[in-house]
């Protein structure tokens, strides 16, 4: 790898990950405990609400919308604002409630909570992985919709040259 | 996706608040082949893309946090996958860049 295609970002993922995964192998019993207690708190519906807010509108009042979004059924029928509040709930009914379900199968799976009655195993494996990637989609998205407006926040504005 | 021209005076680049597949529908928005930035005029032809975030790592980032609700083992398998998902992201943004730099007005 030369210097030049060193990338800092993912390094630093990497060794995060590393981390995270050597600190709640070796402290399992406890890694479950601050597991729980995080999903039982309100704490991360609200990030994922807020990322959701704070994504659509950044990217709404910093960046240009592309023809893509503009050629939307809500933006052609309902206007702008109708689009930003779709997409808010869209990305935040998708991840808060994703996180619920996961939240529901990690208690029944290692606290013997009773959440799912009436589902096999095949079901609940099911709901894990169309949940698990329901979180990933809506994170992913709003954390880019940050990053995009992040990045043309230095931008310049362009004007049509007068001839 | 980010779209930049060089500036006269050197070689840095000027970021543009503005976004389009091809020169030719950076032309159309515009309405015009030739614009101003800072003062200075530029053409559409010299308008250059270049891919925006590393979606690898952030895909790789929140699947391994997300995993972590499966052990040490979840961190790897949704790290992996994230990454996965990620790279995909990446692929199709290189397209959208590459599509962008080979067209013309």
């Amino acid at each position: 790898m030369t210097r030049k295609n060193f990338s800092p970002l993912r390094f630093f993922v990497i060794v995060f990950l590393l981390v995270l995964g050597v600190v709640i192998f070796s402290n399992k019993e406890d890694a479950k405990g601050v597991v729980k207690i995080t999903l039982e708190s309100s704490w991360p519906a609200v990030l994922i609400w807020l990322l959701a807010i704070v994504g659509v509108v950044a990217e709404r009042v910093f960046t240009t919308v592309n023809s893509d979004k503009q050629s939307g059924v809500v933006y052609q029928s309902f206007g702008k604002y109708a689009d930003a509040i779709f997409s808010i709930a869209t990305f935040g009914f998708a991840g808060s409630t994703s996180l619920a379900l996961l939240k529901g199968l990690y208690l029944q799976l290692f606290f013997q909570g009773t959440y799912f009655t009436g589902f096999a195993d095949f079901d609940l494996a099911s709901i894990f992985l169309i949940s698990s990637f329901l979180l990933f989609h809506s994170t992913n998205g709003t954390l880019r919709l940050i990053i995009n407006a992040v990045f043309q926040a230095e931008a310049n504005d362009i004007t049509p040259a007068k001839t | 996706m980010k779209l930049y021209v060089v500036n006269k005076d050197g070689n840095e680049k000027i970021f543009l608040r503005t976004v389009a597949p091809t020169r030719k529908a950076l032309a159309q928005n515009l309405g015009a082949k030739i614009f101003d930035v800072n003062g200075k005029r530029y053409y559409v032809n010299q308008v250059v893309a270049e891919k925006g975030a590393d979606n690898t790592s952030v895909g790789m980032f929140l699947g391994g946090v997300i995993g972590a609700l499966g052990g040490g083992a979840g961190v790897a398998a949704g790290g992996l996958i994230g990454a996965l998902l990620g790279k995909e992201q990446d692929k199709k943004e290189d397209a959208e860049v590459n599509e962008f730099n080979r067209s013309s007005v």
